[in-house]
């Protein structure tokens, strides 16, 4: 057994300056968060920020870090019913419960007051594009809450997991696009800006800090989840972080770098407008979501 | 015999050893994996004897 370095309580996590107790490692979190806030100019003082809000252990921790943070800033939970059977409902009420325990004001928005129908109802024929039109609905459904409650940012519970899987996903596709999209969008005014608050902060660490402040929950799997090549990456790039700590913190900073020495390539920039059909920021005649549920409906 | 409850809910026994070792015993990532006994934390080269319970937390989420 390990004690934490600062106080020599009994150790329950092991950083990189050492093992912490309970409470220094809910620090370490914490600071972890505020300082990736910092680092990428985030929240602004009075600023409304719709907390996209799932219930599950990402977003939960990412919701009690911001209250703990004490910003100058306004917090509003948003939680998606995507209608998947057998997994939304335990996630919707472990949501209510978290927002009620936090403090914060919660709101639900589901794909049937967006579009008629449940993610289970469109993907009835299709399940293998599960997540490709679970997430393109997402945003849409995100994007709508947040310009309700006139918010100045929507903040996600993507980790640096998912950030440096995300990376490593764009090569895979061969999507130069996406791998390079921090400089040929040109998204204006038209997008809520996005802040993801937990992408310097490790999955494994920040269910961690879920499990030592008693916030999370056993909940059910999202049954869509095998369809996913990022399951695939996610494996992959686990095993190499075990092997090899360092390479999810090192895959986020060299995209980064790569990404700032790169010239701003004017020409391929992409002018957004508005949806057709409802209005949405496109740089297409058609926005993504109404693209996927033309061809779901 | 440990007693381990899995990330799924279900209930298996292992031999006694470090957290690390009983991970890695049951066909997982120690990196996925977190380990708890009596709501605790446990760090991977903890020794978990005959008498702990252990549950196991999986890392991944939903979709």
């Amino acid at each position: 057994m390990a004690d934490c370095y600062l106080c020599g309580k009994r150790a329950v996590f092991r950083t990189e300056d050492g093992p912490l107790c309970a409470e220094h490692f809910s620090k370490w979190y914490e600071n972890g968060v505020a300082n990736a806030i910092s680092r990428y100019s985030m929240v602004n003082p009075g600023d409304r920020i719709c907390v996209g809000f799932s219930g599950g252990k990402d977003s939960t921790v990412l919701l009690a870090a911001l209250c703990r943070l004490n910003l100058d800033c306004e917090l509003v939970a948003v939680t998606v019913d995507e209608g998947i059977g057998g997994y939304r409902d335990d996630t919707i009420l472990a949501a209510k419960d978290t927002a009620l325990r936090l403090g914060v004001e919660h709101r639900i928005v589901s794909f049937k007051d967006i579009c008629g129908k449940t993610l289970d109802e469109l993907l009835a024929n299709s399940p293998q594009a599960a997540c490709s039109v679970c997430g393109t609905l997402r945003r849409r459904a995100l994007n709508a809450a947040a310009r309700e409650i006139d918010a100045d940012s929507i903040a996600t519970g993507h980790c640096l997991d998912d950030e440096s899987q995300s990376v490593v996903m764009n090569y895979l596709r061969g999507d130069v696009t996406r791998a390079t999209a921090s400089f040929n969008s040109n998204s204006g005014d038209l997008f809520i800006r996005r802040i993801k608050p937990l992408c310097r902060s490790t999955e494994r660490a920040t269910v961690a800090y879920g499990l030592c402040n008693n916030l999370l929950v056993p909940l059910p799997e999202c049954p869509y989840t095998r369809y996913a090549l990022r399951k695939d990456v996610r494996t992959w790039l686990g095993k190499l972080e075990y092997e090899k700590p360092g390479t999810l913190i090192r895959i986020a900073d060299g995209q980064e770098e790569l990404l700032s020495k790169m010239p701003k390539a004017e020409g391929e920039k992409k002018i957004l407008g508005r949806c057709e059909k409802c209005g949405e920021p496109t740089s297409n005649k058609l926005c993504a979501a109404c693209q996927q549920l033309e061809r779901l409906m | 015999m440990t007693k381990v409850i899995l990330p799924e809910g279900n209930v298996t026994e292992t031999e006694a050893g470090t957290v690390e070792e009983i991970i890695f015993r049951l066909g997982f990532n120690p990196y996925e994996v977190l380990a708890t006994a009596d709501g605790c934390l446990l760090l991977g080269d903890e020794f978990c004897s005959d008498d702990v319970e252990l549950r196991l937390t999986s890392i991944v989420h939903g979709g």
